[in-house]
Order: C-alpha cells, then sequence, then structure tokens
C-alpha cells in the first residue's frame, strides 16, 4: 500500500491478469459500490466509479501484491480515482460544493478534543435513512474515513496507507468526522421530537 | 487513571489502538465507574448503528456480470 508504482513491474499474461482479477479483486465488488455511493450519492455515478476503479485495477494488476489486502488496494485506486474525476470536474467549473474537501488542512493534526456526548435514546429514534442522509451530508473527507473505519474495519495505519496520510492525521481526522456525525445526529433528534 | 483520562483515550478504546497495557486499564477503571462505562455503552452504540445502517446499500444490479464482460472480454 501507498508504494510507488513500479515501473520495470513484469508484464503478465492476460490469463494471470484475469485469473488474479477475478480471484482477488470481483469478491469486494460490493464493498466498492457500496464506499462508492457514499462518495457519490447517486447510484450511475457510483457505478461508473466502481467500473473506472476497477478497470484501473486491471490495468495495473501487474504492481498488485498477493499478499496485500486486496481490498485496501482497491479501495485506495477507487478513492484516487474519485479526486482525479473530482479535480477534472471543479476545473470544469462541477461540484464546487465540495471545494475544500481535500484540501490538507492544518488543522487535522488539531489535537484539541472535542467531545459530543450522546444521549442513548437517539439510536433508538433515529431510523437507518435519517443516519445514512446524516452521513450524507458530512464533507466528503469526513464521510471517506468513517466508512473506512467503522464499516470497512480498517485499522488506523492501513488507513493512513490508503488516504497516504500520517496516521495522526487520521485519529485526528476521525474523531472530528465522528464528532461533526454526531452533532447532525443531535440535529435530527432535536427536530424530530426524539430528544430535547 | 482518572475519567477525563479514559473520556480522552474513548474512541481509541473502542477503535483497539492504543497498547493493551492502557486497554487493561481502562478496562478496570469501566468496572469501578458506572458514568465512564455508560459513555463506552453509548459510544459503542453509535458505532454498532453505523455499521448496521450503512452497510446496507447492497448491489441489485448485476455488476459483477457487467463487470467481468466490461474488463475481461474487452482488455
Amino acid at each position: 500500500m501507498g508504494r510507488i508504482p513500479n515501473k520495470n513491474a513484469p508484464e503478465w499474461s492476460k490469463e494471470k491478469r484475469d485469473s488474479v482479477f477475478l480471484e482477488y479483486f470481483i469478491p469486494h465488488i460490493n464493498s466498492l459500490y457500496n464506499f462508492a455511493l457514499y462518495l457519490e450519492n447517486d447510484e450511475d455515478r457510483a457505478k461508473d466509479l466502481v467500473q473506472e476503479s476497477f478497470l484501473r485495477a486491471y490495468k495495473f494488476v501487474n504492481h498488485y501484491d498477493t499478499a496485500q489486502q486486496p481490498k485496501a488496494w482497491l479501495i485506495k485506486i477507487l478513492k484516487n480515482t474519485f479526486i482525479n474525476e473530482y479535480h477534472r470536474n471543479k476545473q470544469l467549473g462541477f461540484r464546487v460544493e465540495f471545494e475544500d474537501a481535500f484540501q490538507q488542512s492544518d488543522d487535522d493534526e488539531d489535537t484539541h478534543v472535542k467531545n459530543i456526548d450522546l444521549r442513548e435514546e437517539i439510536f433508538n429514534s433515529l431510523v437507518g435513512d435519517e443516519i445514512s442522509e446524516a452521513v450524507n451530508s458530512l464533507r466528503v473527507d469526513f464521510r471517506i474515513i468513517i466508512l473506512l473505519c467503522d464499516i470497512e474495519g480498517f485499522r488506523y495505519d492501513e488507513m493512513a496507507a490508503i488516504l497516504d496520510v500520517p496516521i495522526g492525521t487520521v485519529r485526528s481526522r476521525l474523531h472530528r468526522a465522528r464528532t461533526a456525525l454526531k452533532e447532525k445526529l443531535q440535529d435530527y433528534a432535536v427536530k424530530k421530537g426524539y430528544t430535547k | 487513571m482518572n475519567c477525563n483520562y479514559v473520556t480522552e483515550k474513548l474512541e481509541l478504546f473502542l477503535d483497539e489502538e492504543i497498547p493493551n497495557t492502557e486497554m487493561e486499564g481502562i478496562r478496570q477503571h469501566l468496572l469501578g465507574c458506572e458514568e465512564c462505562a455508560k459513555k463506552v455503552e453509548t459510544e459503542k452504540h453509535f458505532k454498532q448503528s453505523l455499521r448496521e445502517n450503512l452497510g446496507k446499500k447492497l448491489l441489485e444490479t448485476n455488476l459483477v456480470d457487467d463487470m467481468k464482460e466490461f474488463i475481461l472480454n474487452k482488455n
């Protein structure tokens, strides 16, 4: 993970590429699609993103080391594909609402700890759609880190490799993402009258 | 180990991202501190709710077959 692709990686036969692709990559397609849906908020765009990412994975399959966790490798490709697409769209003037999403801000390393005390009853009241909606309303780098940790179950060092950031950044970004999500869930619960 | 320390380390504790000795110290604290134990339960519930609700968007279309067709037969 995180290594610069070796330009001298040996070429593989089509049989070997297909075999690795089918054995190591295809089983993770649902996870990748789920991940893409939370990035794109749109089924068609999510499918396109998965397709483009798998195409790249196939193209660079000879750089894949089967000792690596395939899902982490694929998610890294998908994340980079999404970012490239994001920058391309931004240049074209599209989707500027994510203006600051990928800027590595200094406050990522902010060690200030803000804790939100969630009320237990919120979870019994909020329905799945409300939780999904709250996650979708987070800035994209917050969405990504919550999905990597709480849905996909990656460890902090694995997330650091996927995201190309130091582990301290993973720790602080994850905390700020969860805090932002809790604030949104609290707001939902208050608006719906589930809690005061 | 006091309540402030445990609150500060709560996420790292639940993510199992601190050394075993600290994990054990927090576990010992939780045995005797009802308030911190309640916070841990709520945080666990938070994580569990995310897992249950966000992992649901399973693929209904036949993306696996589409992908095989698109990539393996055309490349």
